[in-house]
């Protein structure tokens, strides 16, 4: 200051604009700041009750998930020589897809894949309609002498109709089977399905043939075609 | 064995083209088994998780043979 660095200062009395939008610059620091804090406490709060929910939303799933396994297959089948198994590996909580297979009377075991659209818990929603179906014309065919379940063709349509009932967006490929354990006959059909089921026979694999459309896409009656396979092609094989 | 999957699987094979994938599927299942379960292990899905896959898969395995 000695040197005469106060020259270059501008005194309050010189410039009064200046203080003036010094003060005001104070001001609206305290402010900016007042906010800055008040934003942080919103966002901490809102980040507690966004965990909260997903908390509540992923034990929602878990449970959900847990009432999914309960609808699978509980163990493997075993059918005259035939064993039955599955395996499902969800890519969320809950799957899209699903199989079942059950014993319909002393010689015919009723299976079917189905692979729903989209993932998680609306497609999950829509293999409850197909789990539920299947057991309903079980029901129908133990009680009443309905064929319905025992007809793959017959339940794809049906499959069809209860999706598009459900006017929820959902269609599904499917393959559904009849296996005649006694008289070794297969009876299957494909709804849009890939992969194609795959027969595999000592030192050879092939798709075995079928097509047709997917279930919940239309209302069309010509979904799939009836194939017909001598299911002693289905080589031995350790049960699992 | 017929073997009845999900098309989740072929989400595990790398090319691009539907049909070479459902060719490397079948060359992959190829050979004999012993058992379902050495499918799933041929198949490298053995230890995946949830996280590993892009899409659920599921399989259902009818085979003949002992208990």
């Amino acid at each position: 200051m000695g040197l005469g660095a106060a020259s270059f200062f501008v005194t309050p009395s010189e410039k009064p604009g200046l203080v003036r939008r010094a003060i005001e610059r104070s001001v609206h620091h305290r402010q900016l700041q007042r906010e800055l804090v008040e934003t942080n406490e919103n966002l901490a709060r809102a980040n507690t009750e966004l965990s909260h929910s997903l908390r509540i939303l992923e034990q929602d799933q878990a449970a959900g998930r847990q009432v999914q396994k309960a609808m699978f297959p509980a163990q493997s089948l075993r059918a005259g020589e035939y064993w039955f198994s599955h395996r499902i590996l969800p890519s969320l909580y809950l799957s899209g897809d699903f199989t079942d297979y059950f014993n319909v009377d002393q010689s015919k075991v009723v299976f079917f894949l189905a692979d729903v659209s989209g993932h998680g818990s609306s497609s999950a929603f829509a293999t409850v309609l197909l789990k539920n179906l299947f057991a309903r014309k079980r029901s129908d065919y133990l009680r009443r002498d309905d064929t319905t379940v025992i007809d793959p063709i017959e339940m794809l349509s049906l499959a069809n109709s209860e999706l598009l009932e459900l006017h929820v967006n959902k269609y599904a490929t499917m393959v559904v089977g009849c296996l005649d354990f006694e008289t070794h006959q297969l009876h299957y059909s494909v709804a849009g399905h890939l992969p194609k089921p795959v027969l595999m026979t000592p030192g050879h694999s092939q798709y075995l043939a079928g097509e047709g459309m997917p279930v919940g896409l239309t209302s069309r009656g010509d979904l799939s075609t009836r194939n017909d396979h001598a299911a002693r092609d289905l080589y031995a094989c350790a049960h699992v | 064995m017929l073997v009845l999957m999900s098309d989740g699987v072929l989400e595990t094979i790398d090319e691009v083209d539907l049909i070479e994938r459902e060719k490397t599927l079948l060359s992959r299942i190829s050979g004999s088994l012993e058992k379902p379960g050495d499918l799933i292990r041929r198949l490298s899905l053995g230890d995946v998780t949830s996280d590993d896959l892009a899409d659920d898969i599921a399989g259902l395995f009818i085979s003949r043979g002992v208990g």
